[in-house]
């Protein structure tokens, strides 16, 4: 049988609109595919990175259980960390190691006939008295005492003369 | 009604409209599908790179830590008992009293008025003063403060008060002995964790090398056998 359009030409369809939605069919087309293909590239990229988390927490777990096995050794370190820093800002507070020093140097070097009476030791300063018999030995260990870089700064004190014990020299004498 | 009368109202709409509508409807309807799907995608996969990164990241600070623990495991050795010597958790006047009198003994010393002072309490470390009168020649004294610069506990001179009379001397020293508490805490496992540097070596080397007091290391008895008191 013929086909025959009984329809009024009116209610036919533009041709151009056709073509516009023929277009616009094939651009859904290929959005369907766009879309279908990176729902499967989202799950693909999913897939694979959750396996190669799983993978890595393994591997931490691996290192971890490996790290508690030197747990001693760990604590140790901590412990002898803690105490180095420790011990070492105690160490930089010297106390009284530097004037103790000087002084040392001084007594091995006290000239014949000089000795030392009495010496106060402070981180401040070092105030020391000393007795000498005769004047020769005053002025050596005077010359010593200046010429040699034991104290910083030499603060004479009292200089005084006994019949009974000699000459007797007091000072002060600065490190730093 | 309502059923009639939306059939009728989609028989109103013109067939051009209708031809245009459902594919330009579905068009909209994927591409908001799309932007959907797209954005959901996009923020699941940065948070698994993320997530990724950051237990790369601890991988490679406990493989870091592994090596360095490895490694000083060899280096340090078991017995660490010297620097709790040196430094510690307790006040330490009783062996740093030991130590005194025996060192003086040493140096031809005698020791009196022994005489500790109060505590005093710090954020990092706490400190005591000993106070005491040694007896003697310049040069044991001289020495004795040498001797006392390498025992543990770790100590500082203070105060010096020399006096000569009749060719001896008394010295009256304050000593300054330190505490500090031991660490409570380990950190997590992730912390990194630095190897010695090559001061911290140095200075394991001094302390280990620190005069300990003998009674640093308390040995158990050996169970002996009970004698029976009747027979």
């Amino acid at each position: 049988m013929p086909k025959i359009n009984l329809l009024p030409p009116d209610l036919s369809p533009k041709k151009s609109l056709l073509r516009l939605v023929n277009i616009l069919t094939k651009v859904l087309y290929v959005v369907v595919a766009v879309f279908l293909i990176s729902i499967l590239t989202f799950l693909g990229i999913f897939i694979i990175d959750n396996s190669k988390i799983k993978t890595l927490n393994t591997q931490k777990d691996i290192l971890s259980k490996e790290i508690n096995e030197y747990q001693k050794t760990e604590q140790q370190v901590i412990l002898a960390k803690d105490r180095m820093a420790k011990i070492k800002d105690i160490w930089k507070l010297q106390g009284i190691k530097k004037p103790l020093e000087s002084f040392e140097e001084l007594s091995i070097n006290l000239s014949e006939g000089v000795l030392i009476k009495d010496a106060k030791i402070s981180s401040a300063k070092s105030e020391v008295t000393t007795e000498a018999y005769s004047s020769l030995s005053v002025s050596k260990f005077m010359v010593y005492l200046v010429s040699s870089d034991i104290y910083k700064t030499i603060r004479l004190k009292n200089f005084s003369f006994n019949p009974n014990y000699g000459f007797r020299i007091t000072f002060e004498g600065y490190v730093d | 009604m309502k059923k009639q009368g939306k059939i009728a109202t989609f028989k109103v709409i013109s067939p051009n409209l209708k031809r245009l509508g459902i594919p330009l409807l579905s068009l909209i309807g994927i591409v908001f599908c799309f932007l959907f799907t797209s954005k959901i995608g996009f923020n699941k996969i940065t948070e698994q790179r993320k997530q990724i990164k950051d237990i790369g990241k601890t991988i490679s600070i406990l493989q870091k830590k592994k090596e360095t623990l490895s490694v000083v495991s060899q280096t340090l050795s078991d017995d660490i008992q010297f620097f709790s010597l040196a430094l510690p958790d307790t006040n330490p006047a009783l062996s740093v009293i030991y130590q005194i009198k025996n060192q003086s003994s040493f140096s031809g010393l005698y020791v009196e008025n022994l005489k500790g002072g109060s505590e005093s309490k710090g954020k990092t470390y706490s400190r005591v003063d000993l106070n005491f009168d040694l007896n003697g020649s310049l040069e044991n004294i001289i020495s004795f403060f040498k001797v006392i610069e390498n025992f543990a506990p770790i100590v500082s001179c203070e105060k010096l008060e020399l006096n000569q009379s009749s060719g001896m001397y008394r010295a009256s020293v304050t000593l300054r002995s330190y505490w500090a508490p031991y660490p409570t805490k380990i950190p997590a496992i992730t912390q990194p964790l630095s190897d010695f540097t090559e001061e911290e070596l140095n200075m394991i080397t001094k302390i280990s090398e620190l005069t300990l007091p003998p009674f640093s290391t308390i040995y158990p008895s050996v169970p002996s056998e009970r004698i029976n008191p009747f027979e």
